[in-house]
């Protein structure tokens, strides 16, 4: 069996040999679930006292550090994995992170039947923080809350080689899905709140196209990008370390000049 | 904190005001922490609060000082975030001009676009001097405290 090279690949692999079509109406009930568990999950009660509580956070922060949280009239926004995004993450899971391919990856391959339990970010949001430390302050408040809604919360502080940094926390709640038999069942489901900073959002945004190219490789190239100073990689991976550092340098004058006053 | 004066947050009308213009708990917490001190500084019975607040180019909401009102004068507290510096006058007579500069405010009902700048002096030559600036909501509140505490009190 060959592994699959491209997304097109990897749905014909996904017919062939797993029996997994993926067909006009699976698509249309992806799309529905999924604006079904966006929906759910905007009007459940901890995104509401979340969003309730951003001014309080930010003025909390504020008195800890004379410091604004936020950027200016921030409001974070909720969105759904499109269901290319979704077949690509399942395409990294299933083949290009699969070390045993072509046995299956730990836990089973992901298809239709268990992927909304085995992907934890088709509901996402981003949270913009203007300082390194801001993280922190808002993992912690988002914790706190998920305790009170006794919700299970995971946080992965990603700290990726090529310059990523922003953490990932996964809440999982309970949400009321449509059946393909228009009968409603409930799952437990993850929703990703992402949370980074300004500095590390704008060279996000730039390098948001590469990042997603470069996941998508199959074979990682013979040179290492880091003695390749001359490939994309070695200029935006390290503009996203350099920034990381500088918002730690940022941090510790800061501090500093708190300790001065 | 074991005081036995009453939280000056939990008064009606300063619940109401503070409510008004969008202070959450935490500052509301602060804002008894001041209080706390300044009623074992200067023991007295507060009868308004008002927040000097401004919202920066870039859209950043800076709360600058608060000031307790009482029926002698005023006991102000600079940036009260993060700092103590805590000031009081009397404000008996002793007003000698005041400024007002107002941007989309009608002197009736603030809007959101509404932005208030008020400068008191108490000596004709205007070295000395106290301001205010409001946003939003706050400029109807600022035009209370100006009309209750200033405006009476201009000397004669």
């Amino acid at each position: 069996m060959e592994k699959p090279q491209t997304i097109t690949d990897y749905i014909e692999w996904l017919r062939d040999d797993l029996m997994v079509d993926i067909r006009e109406q699976d698509r249309n009930y992806y799309s529905l679930v999924a604006n079904t568990l966006m929906h759910e999950f905007k009007t459940s009660k901890f995104w509401v006292e979340l969003l309730n509580n951003l001014r309080s956070y930010d003025q909390e922060y504020q008195i800890q550090t004379g410091y604004a949280l936020f950027i200016p009239g921030f409001q974070p926004e909720v969105k759904v994995k499109s269901l290319k995004s979704f077949l690509e993450k399942t395409f990294r899971k299933n083949v290009l992170d699969n070390d045993a391919f072509p046995k299956e990856p730990d836990g089973g391959w992901i298809v239709p039947e268990n992927w909304l339990l085995r992907i934890n970010d088709i509901v996402q949001t981003l949270f913009v923080v203007r300082y390194f430390d801001g993280v922190k302050f808002l993992i912690d408040k988002i914790g706190n809350l998920s305790k009170q809604h006794k919700l299970d919360l995971l946080v992965d502080y990603e700290a990726r080689e090529e310059g990523y940094y922003a953490a990932h926390l996964y809440v999982k709640q309970g949400f009321e899905i449509p059946k393909p038999s228009w009968d409603t069942k409930r799952v437990l489901v993850s929703v990703e709140l992402q949370i980074t900073t300004q500095l590390q959002e704008v060279i996000r945004k730039l390098l948001h196209n590469y990042y997603e190219k470069r996941r998508m490789m199959v074979k990682e190239p013979i040179e290492k990008w880091q003695w390749d100073y001359k490939c994309d990689e070695f200029c935006t991976n390290y503009l996203g370390h350099i920034l990381h550092y500088i918002e730690g340098m940022i941090m510790e004058v800061r501090e500093r000049q708190l300790g001065e006053k | 904190m074991g005081d036995n004066f009453p939280k000056v947050t939990q008064i009606p009308s300063i619940a109401k005001y503070l409510h008004d213009i969008g202070i959450t708990d935490p500052l509301q917490q602060r804002i008894e922490v001041i209080h706390s001190y300044i009623q074992k500084i200067l023991p007295s019975h507060i009868v308004d609060i008002f927040i000097v607040e401004y919202i920066k180019e870039d859209g950043m909401h800076v709360y600058l000082d608060i000031d307790f009102y009482t029926d002698e004068g005023v006991i102000s507290a600079h940036n009260f975030l993060t700092t103590i510096d805590i000031r009081t006058a009397p404000l008996k007579g002793q007003i000698v001009a005041i400024k007002i500069a107002a941007i989309d405010y009608n002197f009736e009902r603030a809007t959101n676009k509404s932005r208030l700048h008020v400068v008191f002096y108490v000596d004709f030559s205007e070295k000395v001097y106290g301001e205010f600036k409001a946003t939003n909501r706050n400029c109807d509140y600022l035009m209370q405290i100006i009309k209750k505490y200033f405006l009476p009190n201009m000397k004669k």
